[in-house]
């Protein structure tokens, strides 16, 4: 079975698979960290990503930041495909809610 | 085959999934739980199922009906955005006879006449006020120290009550003050017109004394209940939270709202002196709390943000508070009125440009309408930019029903209205105060449920006697 996810530590580098990651939560979840490292991300053959993380301060050292990364990520595309499931919901939620009262 | 309804979820520290709906209600669930909802597979035989369907996490997918009752429940919780602009607050002088280090205002020197508002200004101010659709209005007088120009605030006053005559409004008038200046004559106006004093008590030793002296006056004459106090945090009081709830205990008062630092004003400027990192503030925060909570077992006391924060979680009601909600009550909720008679969406606007940056200068009374104030393309543009549901980083998190933003500090911190929240002190704050709340709220005991629902329906009733 393909990887979804491959972490190569050595190089501060993830891997994934286009199949089961889109592209607005990888840049979501990339967003997230662009505070404290420099995030590049590359299209690897048809595929793959290739998300490439590197830290801005010499300070800084966040253990395991290729995996909170993952979890994020995870996550995230979770709340995407959840966000395409609710589709037009939230707007039927909120657009009523707005309706004005009748006049006094 | 369930529907799935809209709502945000979040790994709590327990391991458990966080879910909130857009009606604002919550939910635990295991982690297996959480994976059998979002692929379909929970059922009935599922502890949580009828739970999670009774709170309208997912539906059986026929008719709308579900969807009504959030969109109900989310009209309630935005309610309080009918009434518009109900908050006005006037600068009515720049003078001070105090600096306390900690200011957000910047005031100006005791003789800086020029800084006082006119009767001419105060007037048009009031007959804008009047032009606001709320029918209840609060007219905050503001400073510097407002009773160093008290003349202006008792002509304000009865000018506004007269004009209500035609308007009919419920109003009501706070003077915030530093209680340093003022006279038994002039708290003698204030309970002939119902005049509520707001206070602070986080002076220095001088001005914190001379507080306590006129503090007692101001009660003798006004009655306890129109005298309050706000504090605000610097990092001497943060290392003594305890000390100052004690204080506000003995010295009569209701509860107490613990507030961070703004970074406006004297406060920016002393930053480095006065300050603490926002993790450092939260830390105390909750300790603080947790002191509180405490104390309530043998006395009501209620902390008021968190208060606010458990009615958000707990009821579907409308809790506005201008400096936490989506939209942003900057201008729309409260408004403030320069000596000069420009208007500004919130203080901390008004701060802004008296430190040299005038862009969220709504316009002035004497030469703009209320339409153009109000309804104006500025505001206009600052509110739809404070939306939480479309802020980056709030537009997927778990306390977006409980949350709200702050474009003025937005801006000031960023340059932006609208950014990203994640890593701002404000997110910080906010996220890790309700991570909190929440964890409270799936350990507490019956005896501190009933303390936080006393807090929130102001019942006074400790070990169930009033």
């Amino acid at each position: 079975m393909k990887d979804r996810i491959k972490i190569e530590y050595k190089n501060n580098k993830i891997i994934l698979s286009k199949e089961f990651f889109e592209r607005e939560p990888v840049l979501l979840t990339a967003s997230k960290f662009t505070d404290k490292y420099y995030i590049n991300i590359q299209p690897v053959g048809k595929n793959e990503f290739e998300i490439n993380i590197q830290q801005k301060f010499e300070t800084l050292a966040e253990v395991d930041i290729l995996k909170n990364f993952c979890n994020e990520l995870i996550d995230n595309q979770v709340r995407h495909d959840l966000q395409g499931e609710f589709g037009k919901l939230q707007e039927m939620i909120v657009e009523p809610a707005f309706y004005p009262l009748e006049a006094k | 085959m369930i529907r799935l309804l809209p709502f945000q979820f979040k790994e709590h520290s327990d391991g458990r999934i966080l879910l909130v709906n857009s009606s604002g209600d919550y939910y635990f669930v295991s982690k297996d739980t959480f994976e059998a909802i979002i692929s379909h597979k929970i059922n009935e035989y599922n502890p949580d199922y009828y739970n999670l369907k009774s709170r309208m996490f997912f539906d059986d997918g026929t008719g709308n009906s579900s969807i009504q009752m959030i969109s109900a429940k989310y009209r309630s919780r935005k309610s309080y955005l009918r009434d518009f602009t109900s908050f006005h607050m006037m600068v009515i002088t720049l003078r001070c006879n105090q600096k306390c280090e900690y200011c957000q205002v910047s005031c100006a020197e005791n003789d800086a006449y020029k800084y006082d508002m006119s009767i001419e200004t105060a007037y048009k101010i009031v007959d804008m006020i009047f032009e606001s659709p709320s029918d209840n209005v609060k007219i905050e007088f503001q400073g510097g120290e407002p009773t160093l120009h008290f003349g202006l605030i008792e002509k304000t006053v009865l000018y506004a009550k007269t004009k209500n005559n035609q308007f009919n409004k419920t109003i009501s008038f706070v003077i915030c003050t530093n209680l340093t200046a003022i006279t038994k004559e002039q708290l003698i106006f204030c309970r002939d017109n119902n005049i509520y004093i707001s206070t602070s008590l986080d002076g220095p030793n001088n001005v914190h004394d001379t507080n306590i002296k006129n503090l007692s006056l101001a009660r003798n004459i006004l009655g306890k209940q129109s005298v309050d106090a706000l504090m605000t945090t610097t990092s001497t009081s943060l290392r003594n939270l305890h000390r100052v709830v004690d204080e506000y205990i003995e010295l009569g008062f209701a509860g107490i709202f613990i507030r961070s630092l703004n970074p406006y004003g004297f406060a920016a400027e002393n930053s480095a002196k006065l300050g603490y990192s926002m993790d450092e503030f939260v830390d105390s925060y909750i300790d603080a709390l947790k002191y509180i909570i405490s104390i309530n077992k043998n006395k009501y006391f209620p902390e008021y943000f968190a208060t606010l924060l458990f009615s958000r979680i707990l009821t579907p009601f409308s809790t506005g508070f201008v400096d936490l909600q989506s939209p942003a009550g900057t201008g729309i909720s409260g408004v403030i009125y320069d000596f000069d008679g420009s208007v500004y969406p919130s203080d901390e606007a008004r701060m802004l440009a008296r430190m040299g940056d005038k862009y969220f200068n709504l316009g002035n009374v004497y030469f703009d309408s209320y339409k153009s104030i109000f309804g104006g393309g500025k505001l206009k543009n600052i509110i739809s930019s404070s939306c939480v549901e479309t802020t980056m980083d709030c537009a997927y998190c778990v306390y977006q029903s409980y949350c709200g933003t702050d474009p003025i500090r937005n801006y000031l911190e960023s340059g932006m209205v609208n950014r990203k929240m994640g890593n701002t002190n404000f997110c910080i704050k906010h996220k890790r105060i309700f991570d909190y709340l929440f964890s409270f709220l799936s350990n507490m005991s019956e005896f501190e449920e009933n303390i936080i629902w006393n807090w929130i329906t102001r019942s006074n009733t400790v070990n169930g006697n009033a």
